[in-house]
């Protein structure tokens, strides 16, 4: 009976922790929600005088639902174009990231010198200046080709064809040289939340796994990936919104421009959420795919020895 | 410390199918080897990554007549400051920066408090509906904030909670939220403010992977709940909280669609850095029009408007590397 009572309190601190974000939850955030649920259900007009005014659709109220898919050409097309480059994306911007992450957490002379520098494309790519960069990068002489990056492998390729190299292998270093530089533009929150991870981990675990004589491979499986798994859902979840809100995503654009260039609110609200519905989907799976390399299985072995876990 | 233990007895299980290569030299070479390979890596990675800047710093110190001259690629000719002068006045730097630093630094702080908070309550406590509560998280992180402009302009364009303020002063019409700076800061403080759910998220993975023995003896103590997160949890939470601190100051900072969708008399930096061609192109007269000095004082312009939160992150970084000491007490 006392037992319950303190569990009780407990539950109720806990409630009292989160209240404040619930309110704002409640306030705005469920407001706008059912808003939006709204728009998409009936065809929102703006008429002078009275404002916003709402009026039903013809064809049932899931019109805009259905008019997505058979209605909308365009639609369709671009959802699966940026889903395919999606599939590729994460894996790839995932791993890479780690990568980075560990090496800059390991101790060299420039570290810190090194980290300011991988912080420089989250202050860039997020915002105006972005877009001032890219438009004016691909305007000068500096430029010349009209790619979508920042940062462009025109120099490069020109000096590799100095040297006299073949056709087929600078054009290969060029693309791979972009590639990587569209990696680095795009993962540095991705870095950053696995360097915040790395350093988790007390400096007292790698000297056990020095002084132990484990391998590096066994260093990483046993201390450092359990210590950054927690982190990899998060930039998981914040690689797929990144790439799908982003506005330069096809998708987000068209949406976009349906909403504030053809004044169509509702039609659009219907495809955010089919969009919405659609990032959801990858999300768990790829979620439930990344759980698949959980460690807490391999904890679970080491339970029957050890009598506890580390990591959840 | 029971943690360190079982990584301990883990290693140890380990140690009699392993061949120690600690001391071979062939591990020296190893090592050698690696060092290179990430100089090199990190040499790139650098030049790839600070192209852009080099390029701001080049424009942004010549005269447009440099920009004619197909010979001058990155050292200009014509050196001058003058593109610094004018960012200044067209800008109206100064208000802009004093708007933008209110709102990034009122803004963060509450989003850090509030989105703490929330990520103990959900990793530490059971409570009915607590999953309810993460898939919300989820949510909110997803919902793309284009999307969420508009309700929420209405929303604050006559702003009124349920009608409550209507019954309790009794007064006919709802007022206008726009353009106060409360605006963002309401938003903020309850957890609704630029990508406050990632944030949550980040607080709720590292509290529910913080070892139980601390809070439990805590606990013991006759520390309430509210104390042991207060004065136990959150000061050993350094490497979160710095990393919600730069994220948070950086999108603040760079935002434009939340800015201009509530504001339209207050203009932040990046507001006014969007709009610099605009007011330039009005401030010099339609027949001085000329692109390439456009071009040079808008990279002049996006140097001015790194370097304050650049210097923030410069100064977070080293406290970025000492936190290890701090997170280590709890590991």
């Amino acid at each position: 009976m006392k037992r319950s009572k303190a569990q009780r309190k407990k539950s109720r601190a806990g409630f009292l922790f989160v209240l404040p974000w619930l309110i704002g939850i409640i306030l705005f955030f469920l407001q706008t929600v059912f808003k939006l649920i709204r728009y998409s259900l009936c065809d929102l007009k703006i008429v002078q005088g009275s404002g916003f005014v709402y009026e039903k659709l013809g064809k049932g109220i899931f019109t805009n639902f259905l008019d997505a898919f058979t209605g909308d050409a365009l639609f369709p097309q671009k959802l699966m174009e940026s889903l395919s480059d999606m599939l590729y994306r994460i894996p790839i911007i995932l791993v890479f990231s780690l990568i980075v992450a560990i090496i800059l957490n390991q101790k060299f002379r420039g570290r810190g010198m090194m980290r300011t520098i991988f912080f420089v494309p989250l202050l860039i790519s997020s915002g105006v200046i972005a877009s001032i960069i890219k438009t004016s990068l691909t305007s000068t002489v500096m430029g010349g080709d009209s790619s979508n990056n920042i940062f462009n492998a025109t120099l490069l390729i020109n000096m590799l064809y100095e040297f006299g190299l073949p056709d087929n292998l600078v054009n290969t270093i060029g693309s791979m040289v972009s590639n990587v530089t569209d990696l680095v533009w795009q993962s540095s929150v991705q870095i950053i939340v696995f360097i915040m991870g790395l350093m988790t981990i007390p400096a007292t675990y790698y000297e056990v796994a020095q002084v132990e004589g484990s391998t590096a491979w066994e260093t990483f499986w046993y201390v450092t990936f359990p210590a950054v798994f927690p982190y990899i859902f998060v930039n998981l979840v914040y690689t797929v919104i990144d790439h799908f809100v982003s506005y330069d995503n096809g998708v987000m654009k068209y949406i976009m421009d349906t909403a504030y260039k053809d004044f169509k609110y509702s039609y659009a609200s219907a495809m955010m959420w089919i969009y919405f519905f659609i990032i959801i989907v990858t999300l768990a799976a790829a979620a439930g795919l990344i759980s698949l390399i959980s460690p807490v299985r391999e904890k679970k072995k080491g339970d029957r020895k050890n009598g506890r876990r580390k990591n959840g | 410390m029971d943690a360190e233990r079982t990584d301990n007895s883990k290693t140890a299980n380990k140690r009699q199918d392993v061949s120690n290569i600690g001391v071979s030299p062939l591990y020296f070479l190893g090592k050698l080897v690696w060092s290179i390979v990430r100089f090199l890596f990190l040499l790139g990675m650098a030049f790839v990554i600070l192209y852009p800047i080099f390029y701001m710093i080049s424009m942004s110190l010549r005269d447009s007549i440099d920009m004619y001259d197909a010979s001058i690629v990155w050292i200009p000719r014509h050196f001058t400051l003058e593109n610094f002068k004018l960012v200044f006045t067209a800008m109206d730097f100064l208000p802009a920066l004093k708007n933008s630093a209110v709102i990034t630094v009122v803004c963060t702080a509450l989003q850090v408090l509030v989105c703490a908070t929330t990520g103990y309550g959900l990793a530490r406590f059971e409570f009915r509906g607590k999953k309810l509560l993460l898939l919300i998280v989820i949510f909110t992180i997803i919902v793309p904030p284009q999307m969420v402009n508009l309700p929420n302009y209405l929303l604050f364009s006559d702003f009124d909670i349920f009608g409550m303020i209507h019954a309790v002063t009794g007064a006919e019409t709802t007022f206008s939220m726009l353009d106060q700076f409360s605006t963002v800061f309401i938003l903020a403080a309850l957890g609704q403010g630029i990508r406050s759910g990632l944030f949550i998220l980040i607080f709720y993975q590292y509290f529910r992977n913080v070892p139980k023995e601390l809070e439990e003896a805590a606990l013991i103590d006759g520390c309430g709940y509210l104390k042991t997160y207060r004065q136990i949890m959150l000061p050993n939470a350094g490497g979160p909280i710095i990393t919600v601190i730069v994220f948070s100051a950086v999108w603040y900072w760079n935002d434009y669609y939340t800015m201009t969708t509530f504001f339209t008399n207050i203009r932040t930096v990046s507001v006014r850095l969007s709009g610099l061609s605009n007011s330039l192109t009005s401030l010099m007269g339609n027949d001085a029009y000329n692109p390439y000095e456009i071009m040079t004082i808008q990279q002049a312009a996006c140097l001015v408007c790194l370097v304050p939160i650049f210097i923030l992150f410069a100064v977070l970084q080293r406290r970025f590397s000492r936190s290890i000491l701090t997170s280590g007490l709890v590991g």
